[in-house]
């Protein structure tokens, strides 16, 4: 609201009333002025029509004497008397006439009267000149009727002038009325002019002091409400300090309490009025009264600005534990409202609780309490920094893990991990680090190693804890685990590429058998990296048919003529390279691609086998093998993928062989049982492959209805190498043969093998020597000239 | 409003100027001098008339040659005028070198009581006027005895009449200008 001006602005009416006002003021003294200037003059024309009326008085008065002389006139006292009022006349004659204005009426008449006295001189000579008294006698009658005409003519002219006296007074006075009129209007006017302006300006004063009052009303009650509003927050205030459940606390410069808030008794258990005078030093943590100290006097240095700080406090009950609070200190000792230092602390007990669990968490495993990844990657980052040390890495992946998992369920899965991560604990020392990455992935830090033989015995140790059966749902299941060693050296290797080593040199160990380890070699680097960049590119492989089917033959051994074909699935990346099922089918395995890729090899080989059937004469009898992962036997649409393969090939079952591979079906017979046993209702042929590797005892083959078993080719390459394994692999056709069972061996590389293999009554022979897997038309010519005579028989026989 | 607040202080300030002007008037001061002096000392005695006196003081004058008052002959006068100045006669209306008696010293010759403050002065045509003493006293009032260096004629307000220098107070009224004076009465 803009400030009153202290000078009142005139209004353009009130303007006017002014001027005319100051114009009317002017007026009235100008014609004062005026009327003083005529006064002047009146005065002045009065004055001399004065002096011409007394002059011609005292005039007509010395005449009148000189008359009176003349009377009195005796020749014995001379004519002095009458000369002197003669003399006197004269004068009185010369003054009267010096006061009558030029041109005036009188001076005519004076001259006369004065001439009429020449007369008058003339006749006194006369008697003087003859001074008898026949001579006064003649003179006397003549003076006397000299000085009565003179009189006579006075008398005229002093009546005369009396009426042009009275007649100037009348004028003047007319005159003076008529100014006195005309001032006496413009005073009035003036006046009243003064009178509206003056009533205007009250007006106006009166709106002003009106606005003026109002404003101080509004004045008041805003400084009211302001008041008011303060008071409010004031008592708001309060209330939050009383009722808020952070504690304040003002204390003196000594340190004393000077206020508590209520709330300390809830925090605290102390009645805020104990507090008061008391230091508050007392009631922090022994440990603690340092950091407040220091806390405070942070606060003194900063004048003002809140300083904070975490502080343990005592409650008062002295066995109780002590409560963590995290602590405000405002310096308001020059503040005279408060003259302390302001205390604002609250209970952080309960979330310092939680922030420990949640760094608990945020650094273990919570299924098997290990450290985690992020937990880990700490300790293996600090053991890098600490010069000269030389620090191993153990990577230890379960081997099949994902087929428990999957068979036995999560729940179990979990147990099993949780167990093998005590037994791995187990034979670890103090410093060294065991961690649970994820899923079946655990990690070894050994912080100071002497060189690489100390990672490997290590390794050796982990593989003879886990050694043991491990009980899982009343079973016992037998765990190996593929460990990659990689060491480092501090200040030289990142904990990330060591990381990375050691994942490398786990999968080299996988690659070599379960169970093994492998210390990580730079080759190994370059095939880790690729291998991750299988599963993305596996998704897109058999949409873009990167995916081919090579055919191994299967030979008769005895009439060396190939009885059937394996196929086997190719990987022919766009880069080029040509990956081996074993580099990609785990992949596929654990992904589920194996689903997709499992129904396109056997329609695949299925429409090759009958293609073959109906260009390659040879091919009437050939049987087809197709590999069958556990996962696919898992799953209940195998039979109708088997069922449209066949059909849309226009196949008997009969053709069509199942290899499965051991360990698959020896996890959980139940589970695959229902299903081998709807694949043999279809008149499918099944195989065992890689038999002798896994757990099934020969005793399972019978209850599994297999009609092939294929020895594995660890067990044919020892055959010419000692003698114990041409027993084993005896032993195993021997048992076949008594089942029933066809037997295959795999792997054959030499001829001596081919020739121990034909002794011992082996039937059939798959390898190297008798044909590397080839393309589709590589293995028709191979049909027209391996089987130029075809055998009547070389198809098996199904089982009755 | 303002403009008649300047005009109203312009007046106030011709008004004090005016008063300062016509106040300040050291020669009233010396007059009170002479007149001590006058009434102190002893006056000197005065020839007795030869021939018509032309002159007569009477009342409370202490010096008398003609029983108790005091006479004076033209040729005394004429002696004693020993004072002339050029004064405007309003009468006749212009300016005439008088000369004359200066009213203090006649007064002071006739040895005028310390009392005494009034002087009724009579002339031959019975006008006559009455002055405070100290309006005669006034420096510059003569008595005339001569007018542009001639003697007066009794037709021209002579042989003896008082003039009064334009700045006396008594001269300002034309009426105190008395001529043909023939008697003067001290009271």
């Amino acid at each position: 609201m803009p400030e009153p001006t202290a000078r009142p602005r005139l209004s353009l009416g009130q303007r006017v009333l002014a001027a005319v006002l100051g114009l009317l003021i002017v007026t009235v003294q100008v014609m004062i002025a005026q009327a003083y200037q005529n006064l002047g003059s009146t005065t002045a024309a009065f004055g001399t029509a004065t002096d011409v009326t007394a002059g011609l008085s005292r005039l007509e008065r010395e005449i009148l004497r000189l008359g009176i002389e003349v009377e009195r006139m005796r020749l014995r006292d001379g004519f002095d008397a009458v000369e002197l009022r003669r003399s006197l006349a004269d004068k009185q004659f010369e003054v009267t006439l010096s006061a009558v204005p030029v041109g005036g009426g009188e001076f005519a008449a004076l001259e006369r009267a004065r001439q009429g006295l020449v007369t008058f001189d003339a006749e006194l000579a006369r008697l003087k000149a003859d001074p008898t008294p026949a001579q006064l006698a003649r003179s006397r009658p003549v003076l006397t009727q000299q000085v009565q005409d003179v009189e006579t003519i006075l008398k005229e002219a002093y009546d005369a002038s009396e009426i042009s006296f009275f007649g100037a007074i009348a004028n003047a006075l007319r005159a003076r009325t008529n100014l006195q009129r005309v001032l006496l209007g413009a005073s009035g006017l003036t006046l009243a002019v003064a009178l509206m302006l003056g009533l205007s300006l009250r007006r106006r004063a009166s709106r002003a002091f009106a606005r003026a009052y109002q404003r101080l009303v509004a004045e008041v009650d805003e400084r009211e409400a302001a008041e008011q509003a303060l008071r409010q927050s004031e008592q708001r205030f309060r209330a939050l300090v009383h009722h808020a459940s952070d504690v304040f606390t003002v204390i003196g410069a000594d340190g004393d309490i000077r206020y508590q808030s209520p709330a300390v008794e809830q925090v605290l258990s102390h009645p805020a009025e104990d507090l008061i005078g008391r230091p508050l030093l007392d009631l922090v943590h022994p440990d603690d009264r340092g950091l407040v100290q220091r806390l405070f006097d942070e606060s003194r240095r900063r004048h003002g600005a809140p300083v904070v700080g975490e502080a343990r406090m005592l409650p008062r009950d002295p066995g109780a534990a002590a409560r963590r609070f995290e602590m405000t200190v405002t310096d308001l000792l020059g503040n005279p409202t408060v003259q302390g230092l302001v205390l604002n602390y609250r209970d952080i007990t309960e979330r310092a609780l939680y922030e420990e669990r949640l760094t608990q968490q945020a650094f273990h495993d919570p299924l098997t309490g290990l450290a985690n990844r992020a937990r880990f990657s700490e300790r293996l980052e600090y053991a890098l920094r600490q010069r000269g040390r030389m620090v191993g890495l153990l990577f230890v992946d379960l081997d099949r893990f994902k087929l428990i998992n999957d068979s036995l369920g999560h729940d179990a899965g979990d147990q099993l991990l949780r167990d093998v991560a005590r037994r791995l604990a187990a034979c670890l020392r103090d410093g060294d680090t065991l961690a649970r990455l994820g899923g079946d992935e655990f990690t070894v830090l050994l912080p100071q190693i002497n060189g690489e033989g100390t990672a490997v015995e290590v390794a050796d140790r982990l593989h003879a804890q886990l050694e043991p059966p491990f009980e899982l749902l009343g079973q016992q299941v037998v765990v190996s685990a593929s460990i990659g060693i990689a060491t480092g050296v501090a200040h030289h290797d990142l904990p990330e590429e060591l990381l990375r080593d050691a994942d490398a040199a786990m999968y080299e160990a996988k690659a070599r058998g379960r169970g093994r380890h492998a210390v990580f070699r730079v080759a190994m680097h370059t095939r880790a990296v690729s291998l991750l960049a299988i599963e993305t590119d596996l998704r897109h492989a058999a949409e873009a048919g990167e995916l081919e089917l090579h055919y191994q033959p299967i030979v008769r051994l005895r009439s060396d003529q190939i009885a059937g074909v394996e196929a086997l699935v190719r990987w022919r990346r766009a880069d080029g390279t040509l990956m081996l099922p074993a580099e990609f089918i785990p992949v596929a395995e654990e992904t589920g691609l194996i689903h997709p890729i499992g129904r396109w090899v056997l329609h695949q080989a299925c429409q090759q086998l009958a293609s073959w059937r109906a260009t390659v004469p040879q091919a009437a009898g050939l049987s087809m093998s197709v590999n069958v992962s556990g996962r696919q036997l898992q799953d209940p649409k195998l039979t109708a993928d088997v069922a449209s393969a066949l059909d849309d090939a226009g196949l008997d079952p009969g053709s069509l062989i199942l290899e499965l591979t051991e360990s698959v079906v020896a996890i959980d017979l139940d589970a695959v049982r229902e299903m081998l046993q709807a694949l043999r209702w279809m008149s499918v042929q099944l195989a065992m492959d890689d038999f002798g590797t896994g757990y099934s005892s020969l005793s399972s083959l019978s209850q599994l209805s297999m009609d092939i078993l294929k020895i594995d080719r660890s067990f044919v390459a020892r055959l010419d190498r000692d003698p114990e394994g041409r027993a084993v692999v005896y032993a195993i056709i021997s048992l076949a043969n008594a089942l029933g069972v066809r037997v295959t061996g795999e792997g054959i590389e030499t001829a001596e093998q081919l020739s121990i293999l034909i002794e011992l009554g082996c039937q059939y022979g798959q390898g190297f020597l008798l044909g590397r897997p080839v393309p589709a038309d590589e293995l028709a010519e191979m049909l027209r000239t391996r089987n130029a005579h075809p055998a009547t028989s070389n198809r098996p026989q199904p089982r009755p | 409003m303002k403009r008649t607040a300047a005009a109203a202080i312009g007046a106030a300030a011709i008004a004090v100027v005016v008063t300062a002007c016509s106040s300040s008037t050291p020669a009233s001061t010396r007059a009170a001098a002479t007149t001590t002096v006058a009434v102190t000392q002893r006056p000197t005695p005065v020839p007795l008339p030869k021939g018509r006196a032309v002159l007569k003081l009477s009342g409370s004058v202490s010096n008398h040659n003609a029983g108790a008052s005091l006479a004076f002959d033209q040729k005394t006068l004429d002696a004693m005028a020993t004072a002339s100045a050029t004064i405007y006669e309003p009468f006749v209306k212009r300016d005439i070198r008088f000369t004359g008696i200066p009213m203090s010293t006649l007064l002071a010759r006739a040895g005028i009581s310390g009392t005494a403050t009034e002087v009724a002065v009579h002339a031959l045509d019975d006008y006559r006027v009455e002055f405070k003493v100290a309006d005669l006293m006034t420096p510059g009032v003569l008595l005339a005895t001569r007018a542009d260096g001639a003697v007066i004629p009794i037709a021209k307000g002579g042989p003896i009449r008082l003039v009064f220098p334009p700045q006396s107070a008594a001269g300002k009224n034309k009426d105190v200008w008395i001529w043909s004076i023939d008697t003067m009465t001290v009271r």
